[in-house]
């Protein structure tokens, strides 16, 4: 009974988090809620028994990508002035439908096929050996992006020196 | 019932708040806010299904693993962007950034 | 605007007390149900205990250790930097030496009244001091001292450690926003630049130990270094790792977020009473947390010659590391925010692959010497 109330309890929280994070009136606030999100979500991934996933989530989430985010909240400041456009109903239905079409789906498919977790635990042999193997490459690849990613943000952020 | 569908209906439920924010807010900051909830909907499928699908675990991990560092560094390159537009225009309505003259 | 604030702050801290030690109790009950059990214990048989969880997360690696370590830590750095400064430092208190001094300087933060500014965001602004001491005290939760006494011995511990030491500026930025002061805000600004700019080559100084001891669990890169330090073979990244950590913690030559002749104290500036002495002890806590991991990480844990008891090599090794880490505030000046960010970025990275790099390359040499 308790392995399905807390996930039940962590999904609550979650969406209670990420609504609050676009919904509230101070952006620092809501900076502060998605990072609360962020947790939220390394929580599951430590749950399904994934831990590497889990810390990499907290580390990369939570130690860069919230403190960016709130580090450019604080700089903008709230410098918005009209927020929300009145199509809140058709969004609502919109999000509706796809709820509950992928709860059909959802039960109608998996509820027949297997139901537990058939793997073994988590081990870090598979996830290099998946990392080296199968995408050596792309690790490559998602090195240079990052390094071009880390150049294009200091060159767009870099304020000109005015020679005077 | 079983514990998969609650982490498929978690996520979609992410997702639909993700989309809705993304649609909503004409804050460049609120909507990368939405940008990175709809990441994390996604990963968080990805970890379920891995879980309890009969197929390599290291793989899916893998694969989140990259879908979290090209979120940091989509991160880092819209951040920028939003401190450029906010430099030139005082503020960030993604509306009132119909010009290309900076 | 003074009464305001009061009330808020002493309802907060009635009801903040009550709940705190309600919710400690709670999850003292949720990790340790056999909390009676370990009471019988301890009157039938008090040398058992030792090895209990409950000793470990309560006194020894745990609660006590960690905050009798800053008072300590306090007053030898108080009287050594005024040996060096040809001054006396603290003389009084408890009679030889001052040494009761910080017990005064702790009485007198309790006493003193929590003072919230006018236009700071109230939530914020109490909470940040809490998540700044939660932050710099989880990390020690993984750090072991023996292979008995360690908190929590995790298959990830290296990653879990700098995991949630990532999480330090957030807490310094909301709390240097809240006080909605320009000295504090410039001093979390500051304090962002050198944290994200400084954890890069921390995180790469700790990657030759995880190499050599082929393990991320803390424990058992102590274990592998029964033959040889690892300081031997990575001595460039523990010199980095040791600059990096002096920089994590804004000790004196890295202390540009609070320096104080410029922004009164930095993001600490509106701080006051209990209140900042959190944010101090914090620092001091996360002090010890990052020493204990430099001596697992490169000078062997808890290994030594077999006179001594495996803690006290562990403890004595601390103590050296946190004494060495005192002693710079006599030496140095403090570096400038451009300098230090190109020494950073420009200087402790590229070392750090090259130690990275010749590790990779003497690795099939170096098999014979681990464990």
């Amino acid at each position: 009974m308790v392995d399905i109330f807390i996930p039940i309890i962590l999904v609550a929280l979650s969406s209670i988090a990420a609504l609050f994070s676009l919904e509230s009136k101070s952006l620092v606030y809501g900076a502060i809620s998605l990072a609360m999100f962020f947790v939220g979500l390394s929580l599951f991934f430590f749950y399904l028994g994934l831990p590497y996933l889990a810390i990499f989530q907290l580390a990369i989430y939570v130690g860069a990508i919230a403190v960016l985010i709130m580090f450019t909240v604080m700089v903008v400041g709230e410098g918005t002035s009209r927020e929300g456009r009145p199509r809140l109903i058709v969004l609502g239905l919109l999000g509706f439908v796809v709820i509950v079409s992928s709860l059909y789906f959802a039960l109608s498919y998996f509820g027949s096929v297997s139901t537990t977790q058939t793997q073994p635990g988590f081990s870090m042999q598979l996830l290099t050996a998946a990392l080296i193997d199968h995408y050596g490459l792309l690790i490559l690849v998602l090195g240079l992006l990052l390094t071009a990613a880390a150049f294009g943000a200091v060159a767009l952020a870099r304020r000109e020196v005015e020679e005077s | 019932m079983n514990d998969l569908v609650i982490y498929v209906v978690g996520s979609t439920l992410f997702f639909a708040i993700g989309i809705y924010g993304l649609l909503s807010k004409r804050s460049a900051i609120r909507m990368l806010f939405a940008i990175e909830i709809i990441i994390n909907a996604a990963n968080l499928n990805i970890a379920a299904f891995a879980r309890y699908a009969p197929y390599d675990l290291g793989g899916a991990q893998a694969i989140a693993m990259f879908v979290i560092s090209i979120a940091a560094a989509e991160a880092a390159v819209g951040l920028a962007i939003i401190i450029e537009a906010f430099r030139l225009r005082g503020k960030v309505n993604v509306d009132e950034m119909n010009e290309m003259k900076g | 605007m003074i009464s305001k604030s009061e009330t808020f702050v002493s309802k907060f801290q009635k009801y903040g007390i009550i709940t705190s030690i309600l919710i400690l109790i709670l999850i003292l009950y949720l990790i340790f149900p056999d909390i009676v059990a370990v009471v019988r214990l301890l009157l039938s048989n008090p040398v058992a205990v030792l090895g209990t969880g409950l000793f470990k997360l309560i006194i020894f690696p745990g609660l006590i250790y960690i905050s009798l370590v800053p008072l300590i830590a306090e007053w030898v750095e108080r009287k050594i930097v005024a040996k060096m400064q040809v001054r006396v430092g603290p003389l009084y208190v408890g009679g030889w030496e001052g040494f009761l001094q910080p017990i005064a300087d702790l009485l007198k933060l309790i006493s003193k009244e929590i003072i919230i500014p006018k236009n700071a965001d109230k939530l914020i602004f109490v909470l940040s001091p809490i998540l700044v001491f939660i932050i710099g005290a989880l990390p020690s939760v993984v750090v072991p001292y023996s292979p008995n006494y360690v908190i929590w011995n995790y298959e990830f511990g290296v990653l879990l450690f700098f995991a949630v030491l990532g999480f330090y500026p957030l807490a310094v930025l909301t709390a240097a926003w809240s006080s909605n002061n320009k000295y504090s805000f410039i001093g979390g600004l500051r304090a962002l630049y050198q944290l994200a700019s400084y954890e890069v080559p921390l995180f790469l100084a700790t990657l030759p130990s995880v190499m050599l001891a082929n393990s991320l669990s803390l424990s058992g890169i102590a274990a592998s270094q029964s033959r040889v330090w690892f300081v031997a073979f990575a001595p460039i990244s523990a010199v980095v790792f040791f600059v990096a950590m002096m920089a994590e913690l804004e000790r004196i030559p890295f202390d540009t977020p609070e320096a104080d002749s410029e922004l009164v104290t930095g993001w600490t500036t509106e701080y006051a009473g209990m209140a900042w002495g959190l944010l101090q002890f914090a620092s001091y806590v996360k002090l010890t947390a990052l020493s204990g991991v430099f001596v697992v990480l490169f000078l062997g844990g808890w290994q030594g010659p077999a006179f001594f008891p495996p803690v006290v090599w562990s403890l004595v090794k601390v103590a050296a590391v946190i004494l060495i880490l005192l002693l710079a505030r006599g030496y140095y000046p403090r570096i400038r925010i451009d300098q230090l960010v190109r020494a950073g970025w420009g200087w402790l990275i590229p070392l750090c692959i090259v130690n990275i790099l010749a590790l990779v390359a003497f690795q099939p040499y170096l098999a014979a010497f681990v464990r």
